[in-house]
């Protein structure tokens, strides 16, 4: 578990996901509304509603294209993706085309717009794609990390446990477990003495035979470590997993500028002419520089920064870009008529916001991912070591106290069981009159040394163990 | 322990639990079968020499030896011996790995040891048990 590769990124579940169309919609919509803007349409919501028809039958294109594709690929591959969000492109243009064309009798110009919501696919889709893949990976990895360290702090603390404590805690188990119940039938036994008829007989056999088991159980069950949480874990929280150092500030701030100028420019060219694409390329530079040189400077001189909107460095920069977008757009006089710009300025607010976000985060989450991959790996090798030290210290221990309950606990209670089940099976077969005293006295004396042996056993040394023979 | 008597058919039980011997001794007895016990290891190897034994009743840990010195004991004078060894493990000890002897764990139901000895005296119902 690391970083994904471009493939899996992009050929993932996000390559279709809702939320990449969701996250979409407003930039579209915007671009809509600049685009139609000279298609005169009689009533002021017919751009949008004609972006709300292109984006749904983008959403039934893509989700009918994932449900067919990935009944074959888990890892849908790369031009299966591009073949899905170019058809949603061309889809989108010709419904864009239809509708100006259908409501107002205008040129639908479909040549335009296919070759310019492709090119738009072509620059946003990836890397939105890509961005929300590596993000969600970074929320699990995350989310698994702080399980490991949580494993790992628990397997640290029970690694402190020593030999002598865990033999001392398994003998207390063993005796907190069976001495209750042997203290039950040694009075039930005193009680009825050579009274105990046959269904008395039988049912202290049992509960001898299930104490016997219980013993055995105690020891088994006490060397079962308490294994790490295989649950799946919970991913980390969005601001966590944003908190992300830029690491390519120039690079990101370029394709923030090219991303914006090939989403907005053709537009505006065409719906203003070319003093008004100009001033979009202008402000698109601007704001590029101004995004990229406080990140860049910061990472030069070792500040801290993060993508999160919440990082002074990435808000100061993020608000200078857009307050040099505005003023080029409304005050530059390169387009002399303001509200052209005022008309602009909200697309490339959200194209400026959106691409520097994403491109940040696309620049750096690779190799974060592998990091954290990396050191989630090296955390759970360490749990994964302490543990099977901690096994093999319990097992030997239990070892040790299997051989000590051997003789003096187990073997006993089997006696006791095997006599009584021996005597009971002669009584049925009419071999035996009635339980004699002799056995039901032998009976009680070894329940008697197993209660002693109890004792002795959670009292006796550590040394005291060690030396203690293998007994039958 | 004092060595027994020398019996025709002998069955030879040997646990360091007196009440153990004295349950498996009696459910041999109602088979009709003569009985010599031994609590330990020296016992056992007195008991193989003194009588001619038809099958062993072993417990796998003895005081005065291991498993592997108890069967010894036995079948230096009885080669062939049909041997039950009973343990409180709930598996055969791997030392009985290369070793032809019967398994059991206790406790043991009667009609279960006494099927077993039935099978082990009688060399034609002699197959092995899991």
């Amino acid at each position: 578990m690391g970083g994904l590769t471009a493939r899996e990124a992009l050929g993932g579940p996000w390559a279709t996901h809702w939320a990449v169309w969701v996250s979409l919609y407003p930039p579209t919509t915007l671009l809509v509304i600049l685009r139609e803007n000279i298609t005169p349409f009689a009533e002021w919501w017919w751009p949008l509603l004609s972006a709300t028809l292109q984006h749904l039958a983008v959403g039934i294109i893509i989700a009918l294209g994932a449900a067919i594709a990935r009944r074959r690929h888990a890892i849908l591959p790369l031009t299966v993706v591009a073949a899905i969000w170019g058809t949603a492109a061309v889809s989108r243009a010709v419904i864009g085309g239809f509708v100006a064309n259908a409501v107002t009798g205008v040129d639908p110009e479909y040549a335009f717009r296919i070759a310019t919501w492709v090119t738009a696919s072509a620059l946003w889709v990836p890397i939105f794609v890509y961005t929300l893949a590596q993000l969600d990976q970074r929320r699990l990895l995350l989310g698994a990390l702080d399980a490991a360290h949580r494993d790992l702090e628990r397997a640290r603390h029970a690694s402190i446990e020593s030999a002598d404590e865990v033999q001392r805690n398994l003998r207390e188990s063993v005796r907190h477990t069976v001495e209750p119940v042997l203290e039950d039938l040694r009075v039930s036994l005193s009680n009825t003495g050579t009274n105990l008829t046959r269904p008395q007989l039988e049912q202290l056999t049992a509960q001898l035979g299930r104490l016997h088991d219980d013993v055995a159980a105690v020891v088994d069950s006490a060397g079962v470590d308490p294994r790490a949480s295989q649950q799946a874990h919970q991913r980390a929280s969005l601001r966590r997993a944003f908190d992300v150092r830029p690491e390519r500030p120039v690079l990101t701030a370029l394709l923030v500028t090219v991303a914006t100028i090939a989403l907005i420019a053709p537009d505006a060219w065409r719906v203003f002419g070319a003093p008004a694409a100009l001033e979009v390329t202008i402000a698109a530079v601007v704001s590029g520089v101004f995004l990229g040189i406080g990140p860049a400077v910061a990472v030069h001189i070792g500040h801290s920064v993060s993508v999160f909107p919440g990082q002074a460095v990435t808000v100061v920069s993020l608000v200078l870009a857009l307050g040099a977008m505005t003023q080029i757009m409304l005050a530059s006089e390169i387009d002399p008529i303001t509200w052209h710009g005022l008309l602009i300025a909200p697309l490339m607010a959200v194209s400026l916001i959106l691409t520097s976000t994403v491109f940040a985060l696309a620049t750096a989450l690779y190799r974060l991912n592998e990091d954290a991959g990396a050191e989630l790996a090296q955390t759970r090798t360490t749990i994964e070591a302490l543990d099977r030290e901690r096994a093999e210290t319990r097992r030997r221990e239990r070892r040790k106290l299997a051989i000590l309950l051997h003789g003096p606990i187990q073997g006993r209670l089997a006696a006791c069981v095997m006599a009584l089940n021996f005597h009971t099976a002669a009584l049925a077969d009419g071999s035996s009159a009635g339980p004699t005293s002799a056995v039901i006295d032998a009976v009680a004396l070894h329940l008697d040394d197993v209660s002693l042996g109890l004792v002795s056993l959670a009292t006796m040394s550590d040394a005291d163990g060690l030396r203690t023979p293998e007994q039958g | 322990m004092a060595d027994p008597e020398p019996l025709d058919t002998v069955v030879l039980v040997a646990d360091d639990d007196d009440l153990v011997r004295t349950v498996l001794g009696l459910a041999l007895a109602s088979r009709g079968l003569a009985v010599v016990e031994s609590a330990d290891v020296d016992g056992t190897r007195r008991a193989g020499k003194a009588h001619t034994l038809e099958l062993a009743v072993l417990d796998v840990n003895m005081p005065g030896g291991t498993l592997r010195d108890s069967l010894d004991a036995v079948r230096t004078s009885h080669p062939r011996l049909p041997v039950l060894v009973l343990s409180g493990e709930p598996t055969r000890p791997d030392d009985l790995d290369d070793v032809d002897v019967e398994f059991a764990r206790k406790p043991i139901d009667l009609d279960d040891f006494l099927e077993r000895v039935d099978r082990l005296l009688d060399p034609a119902r002699n197959e092995p048990r899991p």
